[in-house]
C-alpha cells in the first residue's frame, strides 16, 4: 500500500476534555423509518474522541476541546 | 376430510395371476373393476379435501404486496407452506412485515419488473421476528431497503441466484436499516452484500443509516458496498453500532485496491460496542435457551480460557480487551478505506475513521492503539483522520 509524504501528528486531549469538530456536523435523519416521503430532520454529531492523528488535508484548527459528556464513552 | 376405503380385490384360489389395472381417482365414489379385471394396483387418490385450497389457489402470483402482513395468514404458511409455489411476483413490499412464523418453506419467484413504482420490494420481511432462515428467492429484485429490519431470530441468509441487475437506488432503494436489528445473524453472503452496491448509487443522505446496527452476532462484515455518489454529510450514522461479535469490517475493493469515493464529512464509528459485548454481554448471551444456532455462556472468553476459546468461531467477549476486534481488525479495515483524497483535494473537508483504543488489548492482534504511524497514514494517504476514544 502506498502512502503520500505528510507530516502526521497525534493530538491526546487534556484530562476531562474530548475533541469535537470545530464547525458543527449534522446528520440527516429519516423522520419515519418507514416512510422516506416524510423527509428528514438534521441532528449534530460529534466526534468526542480523546486521540486524534492528524495529517493531509486536515489540520488540527479544525477542532476544539469540550468537556467529556458523561457516560459517553463507556 | 372424507376417507375412502378400496378393497383390493384378489383371487384367493388356484395358481393364476390376478388380472389388475391402475386407476387415478379423482372423486369420491364407489369404484368396480371392468369385465374381466380382478381388481385394482398403482391406486392414486387425488380427492380435494373439503375446504382446502387448491394447487392454483396456493399458486402465488402476481401483486403480493402486503400478501401476509401482519400474520393475518400465518396459519396458510404453517399448514401449506410445503405446498405454496410462486410465479412470477411482481410486488414483494411488505409481504411478510410483522409475520411471526419461524420458516417460509417455498421460493419467491420474482418478476422482472424494472418501471414499477419505487418501493415494490420495501421492507419484505420487516419484523418477522421469529424468522429463523430467510427463504430462497429467484428472478429479480428492485429496491429492498429495510429487507430484513428487525428480523431478530434470523440467522441464515441463502447464497440467492438472483439477477441482480435491477436492484434500484433512490430513496426507497437505499442499505437504510436492511439488516437492523437482526441480532442472531451469523453472517451475509459476501456476493450479496457486494451486490447490493446498486442500491448506494443514488445519494440519499442517509444511504447507510443503522445498515448494521444491532447485528449482536455477525461474525465479519466483509465487501461493504461504496457509493459512488457524492456525499457531503455523514451518511454512515449508527451503520456498525452493537456489531458485538464482529472480528472484521472490509468496504469493498477492486481486487484489493481500494475505491474511489466522492465523500467528505463521513464518521465511519467502529467504537459503539464493535466487536465486544459490553453491557455483560446483553444480546450475546442467551442462556437456557440453546437450540443450535444461539450463543451460550460456554464460549464467552474470559482471561482463563482465552488460548482455548480464541479460534473458537462461538466464541465472544464482554470485557474490551478481549475483543475481537482489535488492531489487526483495525488494519484491515483501514486498509479497505475507500481513497478520498482527490475529492477533498478539490472540495475541502476531511472524513474520520472512530476506533475504540484498547479494545483487543490482550488478544494476539493487541490494541488498537497500537497502531503505528505507517498503518495510520495508510488511512490519511486516503483523506481518512484517524481517532480513538
Amino acid at each position: 500500500m502506498k502512502a503520500k509524504s505528510f507530516s502526521l501528528v497525534r493530538y491526546d486531549s487534556d484530562s476531562g476534555l474530548v475533541f469535537d469538530w470545530k464547525e458543527p456536523r449534522y446528520i440527516e435523519v429519516p423522520n419515519d423509518k418507514d416512510n422516506p416521503e416524510a423527509g428528514t430532520h438534521q441532528e449534530q454529531e460529534h466526534l468526542y474522541a480523546k486521540t486524534i492523528f492528524v495529517g493531509g488535508n486536515d489540520s488540527i484548527d479544525n477542532y476544539i476541546e469540550v468537556p467529556e459528556p458523561a457516560g459517553q464513552n463507556n | 376430510m372424507n376417507i375412502i376405503s378400496y378393497a383390493i380385490g384378489l383371487n384367493s384360489g388356484g395358481s393364476k395371476e390376478p388380472v389388475l389395472e391402475s386407476i387415478s381417482i379423482t372423486a369420491n365414489g364407489t369404484y368396480t373393476p371392468d369385465a374381466g379385471i380382478d381388481g385394482y394396483n398403482s391406486v392414486s387418490v387425488n380427492v380435494p379435501q373439503e375446504g382446502a385450497p387448491t394447487a392454483e389457489e396456493l399458486t402465488l402470483t402476481g401483486n403480493c404486496g402486503y400478501a401476509f402482513y401482519g400474520g393475518a395468514f400465518d396459519w396458510l404458511i404453517n399448514k401449506y407452506g410445503n405446498l405454496i409455489t410462486t410465479n412470477n411476483i411482481t410486488q414483494r413490499d411488505y409481504m411478510f412485515c410483522y409475520t411471526t412464523v419461524s420458516s417460509i418453506p417455498f421460493t419467491l419467484n420474482c418478476a422482472d419488473n424494472p418501471t414499477n413504482s419505487d418501493n415494490i420490494d420495501v421492507a419484505m420481511f420487516l419484523g418477522a421476528k421469529n424468522l429463523q432462515v430467510a427463504p430462497n428467492i429467484t428472478g429479480y429484485l428492485r429496491n429492498v431497503s429495510s429487507m430484513f429490519d428487525e428480523c431478530v431470530e434470523l440467522h441464515a441468509i441463502p447464497e440467492y441466484d438472483i439477477n441482480f441487475d435491477r436492484l434500484h437506488a433512490n430513496k426507497y432503494g437505499n442499505l437504510i436499516r436492511i439488516f437492523k436489528d437482526c441480532h442472531k445473524l451469523r453472517s451475509i453472503p459476501t456476493n450479496f452484500l457486494k451486490q447490493l452496491y446498486n442500491l448506494t448509487e443514488y445519494g440519499y443522505n442517509s444511504c447507510y443509516y443503522y445498515t448494521f446496527d444491532n447485528c449482536y452476532y455477525l461474525d465479519e462484515i466483509v465487501g461493504v458496498p461504496v457509493s459512488p455518489a457524492t456525499y457531503t454529510s455523514n451518511c454512515f450514522s449508527n451503520t456498525f453500532n452493537n456489531c458485538k461479535r464482529v472480528k472484521n469490517i472490509i468496504f469493498d475493493t477492486d481486487n484489493g485496491n481500494a475505491k474511489t469515493a466522492n465523500w467528505k464529512s463521513q464518521t465511519i464509528d467502529l467504537s459503539k460496542n464493535g466487536g465486544v459485548g459490553h453491557s455483560a454481554g446483553y444480546g450475546l448471551n442467551d442462556v437456557g435457551k440453546d437450540d443450535g444456532y444461539r450463543l451460550t455462556e460456554a464460549t464467552q472468553i474470559t482471561s482463563l480460557n482465552y488460548d482455548t476459546l480464541k479460534d473458537n468461531p462461538d466464541s465472544w467477549a464482554v470485557a474490551s480487551e478481549y475483543s475481537r476486534y482489535n488492531h489487526d481488525s483495525a488494519v484491515a479495515t483501514i486498509n479497505s478505506l475507500p481513497d478520498t483524497s482527490a475529492y477533498l483535494a478539490a472540495n475541502g473537508g476531511t472524513n474520520t475513521i472512530k476506533f475504540r483504543g484498547e479494545s483487543g488489548k490482550l488478544t494476539d492482534g493487541g490494541a488498537i492503539n497500537t497502531l503505528t504511524e505507517e498503518e495510520i497514514a495508510v488511512a490519511v494517504a486516503k483523506g481518512w483522520t484517524v481517532s480513538l476514544i
